[in-house]
C-alpha cells in the first residue's frame, strides 16, 4: 500500500474515524511548439493526497500537496466536520468491491515517459508553418484509494489534452484557427487527433481569409464537429444529478420524456474507446460505467456520484469527479453525442446541397448554464455540395442548448472531441431555431 | 510557522545550486516556491452543501535560452538538486559537472498546513458572509427560488529569487464569490449572476446585503427580458465590470508572449489606437482589487503601467522572457497559476481612466443602443482582435432612456475598431472581480472603470 494512503488511513482508524483517501501521483509534461521548433517545455511530478472523513456527525474533504502530518491532518479534518450539516457515511465505492481491485496499471510512480524533448521536437515538426503553435499537456495519474476496514485499489488515468493555432495572411486579410482536441496517450495524439485538428486549422485558415463574402446566408446551418462538440458542454448543467435536487436542472423530473431529436442519442463513458479520457474509476472510488443520458431523444438519466446516488432513485454512481483536486461532484467523462449509424447521410460530415457551416465558436464558456440560452461569436463557410464558396468571418449565434437538442435535423459521423474540464464529442449536426447575426 | 521566511529560504538554496551549475547559454535561471491555503465550495439551500480545504506546497525551477525555456517543478523540496541537473540537460547544457558544491538544499519539509492562518479562521470569516447574502437574495422577491453561491477563500505566499541577488516574498489573499439566484414565475425561469470579489479578507462583509439583493434582481428582471436585437447598435456599458470589453479587446493582444506569436495590436507601440480621451491602466497596486499584489511571480515589483495613454499605445505587459526576447521594458505582469505553471504574460487590474460626462447623460444622448449594467465573460483572438462579452443583465435604449430588460445576449467586436469607436466616457467609476483562464492557467483579475459607450458593436441576440 502507498506510505501516504497507509499514514492517514493507520492516523485515521487511531482516531476511530470512517475515512477514504486518495493519492493522486502525477507527472505533467506541458509543450509548445511554434514555426518548427519547442519553444516552452515544464515537467511536474506532484504527490497530493484527497481525503474525506466522516466524524462528529458531519464531513469533510481536504486535499493536500507536498508533506503533512498524517495525524494532524485527521485531527483537522474531524474539526472542520462538526462545522457542516449532518451527514451520513456513505457505503464504499463500488471500486473497491468485488475480485477485481487493480483496475489498469496503476502500481508505482508514474513513468517518466517519452523524454519531453523526444516529444516536443515531433511537436515541432508538426506545426513547422509560420504562423503554427502546438501546444499539449500530457498528464499521466497513478491512484491509489483506500478506505478505513475496506483495502485499497491502485489505477492509472490518462489524458493529454492539446490545441493547435494557425494564422495566416490571405487575400481577403488575416485569419486564425484554434481548435483543441485529446487522446490517452501522446503517442495516441500524435497518430491521429493532432495531425487532423492541424489539417482542419490550416482548412479553415485557408478558407477563411481567402473566400470571397457572401450577400445572403443560406437558411440551413450546419455546426462542425468541434463547434457542436462545444455547444455540448453547455446542456451538461442539466444532467447532473446535484442540478436535478438543487433544483437548477432544466431537465428534473423528465426522465422517460423527449427532450431531444429522435437522431440525438448522448451518453457519457469513461473507458470509451478513441476518447480522450480512460478512467476506469472515478475521483472517488466508484468504476465508473457507461451511461445512456438521452436515447433517441428519450432522456435516460443522470450523471451522479455516491452522495446524489443515494437521493435520486434509479441512478447510479460512477460519475464523481474532481476537476480542480476538491470535493468530488457529479461531472461529465467523455460525454458524447453519438454519431449516426448507420449512415444515413454521406460518410463523414452532414453535407447539404447549399449550407452556412460555422466553424469557429468564441465565448462559448461564458453561457448560461443553468438556462442553456447561449450566444457567441464565431465564424463560418458557405459550402455548397460540400465545398467552400464564401467565408462569413465574424458572425454571432444565439439560441438555447436544450432548445438545441430537439431542432437537430441531422447527423454526421465525423465525429470528434474537445477537452475543457471534460471531454466532449459530437459529429457535424444539421440544426434549426439559431439566431445568425453579421 | 512564517511561512514567508521558510520559502524565502527555500528559493535562496534553489537559487544557489543553478548558480553552481549554471551554463553560458542561460539567459535567465530563477527559482520560485509557492504555499497556500485555500477554502473552496458551494453554499445552497441556505447551507454549506460542499467544501473542501486544499493545502499546497511546491517548488519550480527555470532557465531560459534563446531557443525556448525549461521548467521543473514538484511537490517534494528534496528534488530540487536533481530538477537542476535535468535542466541542464533540457536546455542542451548537458549534465554538466558541479562548478562547486551549493550546499545542502531542500529546506526540510514543511508541513501543508504549517501557517500562519488556519484553516479554521478562513471558515469562521466567509460564513456569516455566506449567509447574509443567501437571506437577502431570498428576501427580495417571492419569485427566488433558489440562490447558490460557489465560494473560493484563499492565502497564498510566495517567493521568488534569481540566481543572483534576494529572495522576494509576497502573500496575497482572495476571496471570490460566484453568485446564481434562479428565479421562477409560471413556466419562465431565469438565472442572475453577480461575482464579487477581493483580496481582503472579510471585504465583502460589509456589503453582504447589497450583494444579495443584486443577483436577486438580476434573475427577477430578466423574467421579463424580451429577446435582444441581433445586428449592429451603439452599446453604453456599465461601470466597474463592464470594463472586461477592453481587459479583452485591448490588454489581451498587448500581452507581451502573444505580441511574440503576432498579435493586432503588437506592432503598433507609439500608434494612435484608441479615442483620444482613452488612457488605460494596468495596476496591481489597486488597494483591494482580486488583482493586487505587491510583486508578481517572478519578483518584479508591482507597479502601474500606462497601456494606452490619450488614445496613443505606449507600453506592453510582459514576463521576463517575453521583455528579453522583445527587447522591451519589463513589467510587473508575470502570473502563474500554480507553482507547475510557467509565468505568462497576464493584466492585473485592467483600469480605464474616468471622464467628465454622468452615466445619465451618456444614455440620454443614445438614441437607440442596449445598455449593458452587468457584464459577465469574454473571449478574444488576440490574433485578429475579434473579441466577444457576455451582457447578463441589459436593456433596451430608446430614444434616450432606458426602457425594456434584454434576455442576455454576447457582443462581438474587432479590437482593432472598437477602441477608436469609444465616444463618451463617464465620471462613475467602480471595481469589479473576474478571473481570467489562459492556457489552463487561472488567475483572479481586476477591471475597474466608469460607464462608457462605443459607437457600434454587433449585438448577438435572437430578435432580427
Amino acid at each position: 500500500m502507498n506510505e501516504v494512503l497507509q499514514g492517514l488511513l493507520g492516523a485515521a482508524e487511531a482516531r476511530g474515524v470512517v475515512a477514504e483517501v486518495s493519492v493522486l501521483r502525477r507527472r505533467q509534461q506541458e509543450m509548445r511548439a511554434r514555426a518548427g521548433s519547442l519553444d516552452t517545455a515544464v515537467e511536474a511530478t506532484t504527490t497530493s493526497a484527497w481525503l474525506r472523513v466522516w466524524a462528529n456527525g458531519g464531513e469533510s474533504t481536504l486535499t493536500v500537496t507536498g508533506s503533512a502530518d498524517p495525524h494532524q491532518t485527521i485531527d483537522l479534518a474531524c474539526t472542520l466536520a462538526r462545522q457542516l450539516p449532518p451527514r451520513s457515511v456513505l457505503p464504499p465505492p463500488t471500486g473497491l468491491g468485488g475480485e477485481r481491485r487493480d483496475h489498469g496499471d496503476g502500481t508505482g510512480d508514474p513513468e517518466d515517459g517519452e523524454p519531453v524533448e523526444r516529444v516536443g521536437r515531433r511537436l515541432a515538426d508538426l506545426a513547422r508553418g509560420d504562423g503554427e503553435e502546438v501546444w499539449v499537456l500530457d498528464r499521466d495519474d497513478r491512484v491509489s484509494f483506500g478506505r478505513t476496514g475496506e483495502g485499497a485499489l491502485e489505477h492509472r488515468r490518462r489524458l493529454v489534452a492539446a490545441n493547435v493555432r494557425v494564422v495566416a495572411q490571405g487575400a481577403r486579410g488575416r485569419a486564425h484557427a484554434s481548435h483543441g482536441t485529446g487522446a490517452p496517450s501522446a503517442a495516441a495524439l500524435l497518430e491521429g487527433p493532432l495531425p487532423q485538428a492541424l489539417a482542419t486549422a490550416r482548412e479553415e485558415v485557408a478558407a477563411l481569409s481567402s473566400a470571397p463574402p457572401v450577400d445572403r446566408l443560406p437558411g440551413t446551418v450546419v455546426l462542425s464537429p468541434v463547434v457542436a462538440a462545444s455547444l455540448l458542454s453547455l446542456a451538461v448543467h442539466g444532467f447532473l444529478a446535484d442540478a436535478v435536487l438543487e433544483r437548477h436542472s432544466m431537465l428534473a423530473d423528465q426522465l422517460g420524456e423527449v427532450v431531444a431529436s429522435d437522431l440525438v442519442t448522448i451518453v457519457d463513458d469513461a473507458t470509451m474507446p478513441g476518447a480522450p479520457l480512460d478512467a476506469p474509476v472515478d475521483d472517488e472510488g466508484s468504476r465508473t460505467v457507461a451511461t445512456t443520458l438521452v436515447e433517441r431523444g428519450r432522456l435516460r438519466g443522470y450523471l451522479s456520484d455516491r452522495r446524489t446516488a443515494e437521493r435520486l432513485p434509479g441512478v447510479a454512481p460512477g460519475a464523481g469527479w474532481s476537476p480542480q483536486g476538491d470535493t468530488p461532484g457529479p461531472a461529465p467523462s467523455n460525454f458524447c453525442l453519438l454519431p449516426d449509424a448507420p449512415a444515413v447521410h454521406a460518410a463523414g460530415p452532414v453535407v447539404r446541397d447549399l449550407a452556412l457551416e460555422v466553424v469557429q465558436s468564441h465565448g462559448m464558456h461564458i453561457a448560461n448554464p443553468v438556462t442553456g440560452a447561449f450566444s457567441f461569436g464565431g465564424a463560418g463557410v458557405v459550402r455548397q455540395g460540400g465545398e467552400v464558396i464564401g467565408a462569413v468571418p465574424h458572425l454571432t449565434v444565439a439560441g438555447n442548448a436544450y432548445t438545441l437538442l430537439r431542432d437537430v435535423r441531422g447527423v454526421g459521423d465525423d465525429l470528434r472531441f474537445v477537452v475543457s474540464s471534460a471531454a466532449f464529442g459530437s459529429p457535424s449536426l444539421e440544426v434549426g431555431g439559431l439566431s445568425i447575426g453579421r | 510557522m512564517d511561512r514567508a521566511v521558510d520559502l524565502r529560504q527555500v528559493v535562496a538554496d534553489a537559487s544557489r545550486v543553478l548558480k553552481a551549475r549554471s551554463s553560458a547559454g542561460w539567459d535567465l535561471a530563477d527559482a520560485f516556491a509557492e504555499a497556500g491555503i485555500q477554502l473552496r465550495g458551494r453554499f445552497a439551500d441556505s447551507s454549506v452543501a460542499r467544501w473542501t480545504v486544499r493545502a499546497d506546497r511546491g517548488y519550480n525551477v527555470r532557465v531560459a535560452t534563446g531557443a525556448g525555456s525549461w521548467q521543473l517543478a514538484s511537490s517534494d523540496p528534496a528534488a530540487l538538486e536533481h530538477m537542476v541537473g535535468r535542466l541542464r540537460q533540457a536546455s542542451g547544457a548537458g549534465s554538466g559537472e558541479h562548478a562547486g558544491t551549493a550546499g545542502a538544499t531542500g529546506t526540510a519539509a514543511a508541513d501543508a498546513f504549517d501557517g500562519d492562518l488556519p484553516a479554521e479562521a478562513l471558515i469562521a470569516d466567509l460564513l456569516p458572509t455566506l449567509s447574509r447574502v443567501d437571506r437577502a437574495a431570498r428576501e427580495h422577491d417571492a419569485r427566488i427560488r433558489q440562490v447558490t453561491i460557489d465560494f473560493v477563500v484563499s492565502r497564498r505566499s510566495m517567493a521568488w529569487a534569481a540566481m543572483t541577488g534576494a529572495p522576494v516574498a509576497d502573500r496575497r489573499d482572495l476571496v471570490y464569490l460566484t453568485i446564481r439566484a434562479v428565479a421562477e414565475e409560471g413556466d419562465q425561469v431565469a438565472a442572475g449572476y453577480y461575482t464579487p470579489g477581493s483580496s481582503r479578507l472579510g471585504a465583502l462583509d460589509d456589503e453582504a446585503d447589497r450583494i444579495g439583493a443584486d443577483a436577486a434582481r438580476r434573475a427577477v428582471t430578466t423574467l421579463s427580458a424580451r429577446p435582444a436585437p441581433v445586428g449592429h447598435l451603439p452599446v453604453v456599458i456599465g461601470p466597474g465590470r463592464g470594463t472586461v470589453l477592453l481587459h479583452e479587446a485591448c490588454c489581451h493582444p498587448l500581452e507581451a508572449d502573444e505580441v511574440l506569436r503576432g498579435t493586432v495590436h503588437g506592432s503598433r507601440l507609439g500608434d494612435l489606437i484608441a479615442a483620444p480621451d482613452v488612457t488605460i491602466v494596468d495596476d496591481p497596486t489597486l488597494g483591494d482589487a482580486v488583482g493586487s499584489y505587491a510583486v508578481d511571480d517572478e519578483g518584479t515589483p508591482a507597479h502601474p503601467s500606462v497601456v494606452v495613454e490619450r488614445g496613443r499605445l505606449r507600453t506592453l505587459l510582459t514576463d521576463r522572457v517575453s521583455a528579453l526576447r522583445l527587447g522591451v521594458d519589463r513589467t510587473p505582469n508575470g502570473r502563474r497559476g500554480t507553482f507547475v505553471d510557467h509565468p505568462q504574460s497576464r493584466m492585473s487590474n485592467t483600469c480605464l481612466r474616468p471622464g467628465q460626462r454622468s452615466a445619465g447623460d451618456i444614455v440620454a444622448s443614445t438614441p437607440r443602443g442596449i445598455f449593458a449594467e452587468h457584464v459577465g465573460g469574454g473571449e478574444v483572438v488576440e490574433a485578429t482582435g475579434d473579441f466577444v462579452f457576455r451582457v447578463t443583465g441589459g436593456y433596451l435604449i430608446e430614444d434616450g432612456r432606458i426602457g425594456d430588460p434584454i434576455a442576455e445576449t454576447t457582443i462581438a467586436g474587432q479590437g482593432d475598431r472598437v477602441l477608436a469607436d469609444i465616444d463618451a466616457i463617464g465620471d462613475d467609476l467602480a471595481v469589479g472581480a473576474a478571473t481570467c483562464g489562459k492556457f489552463g492557467q487561472w488567475v483572479p483579475v481586476g477591471v475597474a472603470g466608469p460607464t462608457f459607450r462605443v459607437r457600434s458593436l454587433l449585438v448577438g441576440g435572437t430578435d432580427a
